[in-house]
């Protein structure tokens, strides 16, 4: 799952880094909010969330997520900051942030909220996302088809997740990829055939069927 | 006793009281003596008259004595004698006064009691006019205690009057003091000077003075408070994190590096702890400072320990020194370690790769210029003060300061009575640093 992070704080963003790719989201990390606004414009990369620092040198926090929503884009954003007065609160919510997390927070916390916006955006109210037999629990990262539970490795997690964000939706090797791999991670060619051959032996070669010269998309019936 | 009040009205009492006994002795002893004086010549009067009167046809009141009804102790009693010591004329009780030898005043003893007499030589005939001293002196002492009298009536009247003329001039003062002792701790708003007495006036411009120095000095503190829990945020964020990223790895390497991390985001923590304990212990008079430290020496101690951050990226040090040479300036090593490590940290952490610090003293009549410069890209010229101010970062700056280091800097050149400016380069790119701080003479370090 690929995310924006506008963090400022080079420890901060360090530890957020490896914190989510610990959990397979695939970061993006800008540390001001030029840079954030940039990074949103880029339309070949849709971002499954962003998580904006308020206190950004060069534009604010408040600042890009203004320019994102001006944009027309819905990408929820979960706003970090240090001020933890209820006016701040406000006027983040306001502008279109979708949630508030104060500085000093835990990993834990940051994680459950992320997922709960994941969640929201993909109309879900239950915590684990269930198409025909198949189940996927972002908490636990465990796939489950038909009562049998699979462990999957981050990346595989990140392919269903991003097959059943619409399930049916025929989603290409491009735009897997940019779901599942940051900036600066270097992606092998045939790393998306890979990780389908991973997923498949687990669950199953019909779990996934291959569109010939599109993509691939999740079965109607796993 | 410390009442201003009872003070002054023990103190005028007791004035009152000196004086007061003082005129009231005088006014007894004086009327006493006039009034004995008034009686002699009443005597004498008497004697005077007498000597021009015939006493031929009268007869004696000796040898004819009146009845008992009229006899009066404070009577004067006179006695006429002819030639020889005839009696001519007595009166009344205690019967004749014995023939005298000396003229004019003096005291005798008639019957048992003491007389002040008269005497008096007319023509053939001698005249005692006498009076008995204690009816005298009743006289006299009444005379002395009816002047008595004005002053012991004034006295508890002018001792009532200096209690309650105290009590009421005091009272602005007691209601300034009122008015303090009903305040809440914190309400540090100028006291009312309206009404006044002029000499109490300084006492409380004073007190409003230093109300207003202990308001801003308390506002101060809690916008450091503040500044401080907020500065406090991202560090201990920045610590949650890497600890909690801690669990996720489990190659052992990627552990490390995440270890590592951690250790950094405490240092960078303590760091912080340390400048804002520097930045809020600064008191704020410069009489605290005592020590006083050879520069040349401070300066090489201080370089010396950011060669090996110099040596990372390739820095150089240009020193020169020789104007530091048996130079001492304010303050102890700490200071002065804390002063030039901040701005050497700034110029390492500001230079490129390859670059060159140069570390200049000038020495000046009374003071000592330290500058330091870097080859790296300045500032704004807008800048080149406020940075100064705590917490302040330049916007876009992402290396990793607090923003507390020049403001730690600045109090502390401050404290020890120096100045610290900023300015580019006007040669090539870069920021100049320039720390000045008084010299101590010789004389003072003696």
């Amino acid at each position: 799952m690929r995310v924006l992070l506008a963090e400022d704080d080079r420890m901060i963003g360090t530890s957020l880094v490896r914190g989510l790719g610990d959990d397979g989201y695939a970061v993006d990390w800008v540390r001001d909010g030029t840079s954030a606004i940039t990074a949103l414009a880029d339309r070949q990369t849709k971002y499954a969330l962003l998580l904006l620092d308020w206190g950004l040198p060069e534009q604010d926090g408040l600042a890009v997520l203004t320019a994102l929503r001006h944009s027309g884009q819905n990408t929820p954003v979960l706003m970090i900051t240090a001020r933890d007065s209820i006016d701040d609160r406000v006027t983040g919510l306001d502008g279109g942030a979708d949630d508030y997390l104060v500085k000093p927070f835990q990993m834990a916390e940051l994680k459950a909220r992320m997922r709960s916006l994941l969640r929201r955006r993909l109309g879900q109210t239950g915590p684990v996302i269930i198409q025909g037999g198949l189940s996927l629990d972002p908490v636990t990262r465990c796939a489950r088809l038909r009562d049998i539970e699979i462990t999957l490795s981050n990346r595989e997690f990140s392919l269903l997740h991003a097959l059943l964000e619409r399930p049916g939706a025929v989603l290409s090797r491009g735009q897997l990829e940019e779901r599942i791999y940051a900036w600066n991670e270097a992606v092998d060619s045939n790393a998306v055939e890979f990780l389908i051959h991973g997923v498949r032996k687990k669950l199953g070669a019909a779990i996934i069927e291959n569109v010939r010269g599109s993509g691939w998309r999740i079965a109607a019936a796993p | 006793m410390t009442s201003l009040r009872w003070r002054l009205v023990i103190t005028l009492w007791a004035a009152l009281a000196v004086i007061g006994s003082g005129s009231a002795a005088y006014s007894y002893v004086y009327t006493r003596q006039s009034t004995n004086a008034l009686l002699d010549y009443q005597l004498a009067q008497i004697a005077g008259f007498l000597g021009a009167q015939d006493f031929t046809g009268i007869t004696s009141a000796a040898m004819n004595p009146p009845p008992p009804h009229h006899e009066h102790e404070d009577d004067v009693i006179v006695t006429v004698r002819g030639r020889g010591g005839k009696l001519l004329y007595a009166s009344g009780n205690p019967g004749p006064i014995p023939p005298l030898s000396t003229l004019g005043y003096q005291d005798m003893t008639l019957q048992g009691a003491s007389y002040r007499v008269f005497s008096a030589q007319a023509g053939t005939r001698r005249i005692a006019v006498a009076q008995q001293l204690e009816t005298r002196e009743e006289i006299a002492a009444d005379a002395a205690l009816s002047a008595l009298l004005p002053i012991a009536i004034l006295l508890p009247l002018l001792g009532l009057i200096i209690i309650f003329v105290i009590r009421h001039q005091l009272r602005p003062l007691r209601q300034a003091a009122a008015e303090v002792a009903a305040r809440k701790p914190m309400a540090l708003q100028a006291l009312p000077i309206t009404g006044l007495p002029d000499e109490i006036r300084p006492l409380i411009d004073a007190i409003n003075h230093l109300l207003a120095r202990l308001h801003d000095a308390l506002e101060i503190e809690q916008r450091f408070i503040a500044d401080a829990a907020h500065a406090l945020r991202t560090p201990l964020t920045a610590l949650q994190l890497q600890a909690d990223v801690l669990d996720g790895s489990v190659d052992s390497s990627e552990r490390a590096a995440r270890l590592d991390e951690l250790r950094a985001g405490i240092r960078r923590t303590t760091h912080l702890a340390d400048q804002l304990l520097t930045l809020h212990q600064h008191p704020h008079d410069a009489a605290a400072v005592t020590a006083h430290t050879s520069l040349s020496r401070a300066i090489t101690e201080i370089v010396s320990n950011y060669h090996a951050a110099a040596n990372k990226k390739n820095l150089h040090f240009h020193l020169a020194l020789t104007d530091a040479n048996d130079v001492e300036v304010p303050g102890d090593t700490r200071q002065l370690a804390l002063i030039f490590g901040n701005l050497l940290d700034n110029a390492l952490r500001y230079s490129a790769a390859g670059g060159t610090i140069t570390i200049t003293c000038r020495r000046q009549r009374s003071t000592v210029n330290i500058e330091i410069s870097d080859e790296g890209p300045g500032l704004p010229d807008t800048e080149l003060s406020t940075v100064f101010a705590r917490f302040y970062r330049i916007a876009g700056d992402r290396t990793m300061g607090n923003g507390l280091g020049l403001a730690t800097v600045h109090s502390l050149v401050q404290l020890l009575g120096g100045a610290v400016s900023l300015s580019n380069r006007t040669d090539r790119s870069g920021l100049l640093a320039c720390v000045t701080l008084p010299l101590i003479t010789q004389m003072q370090s003696a």
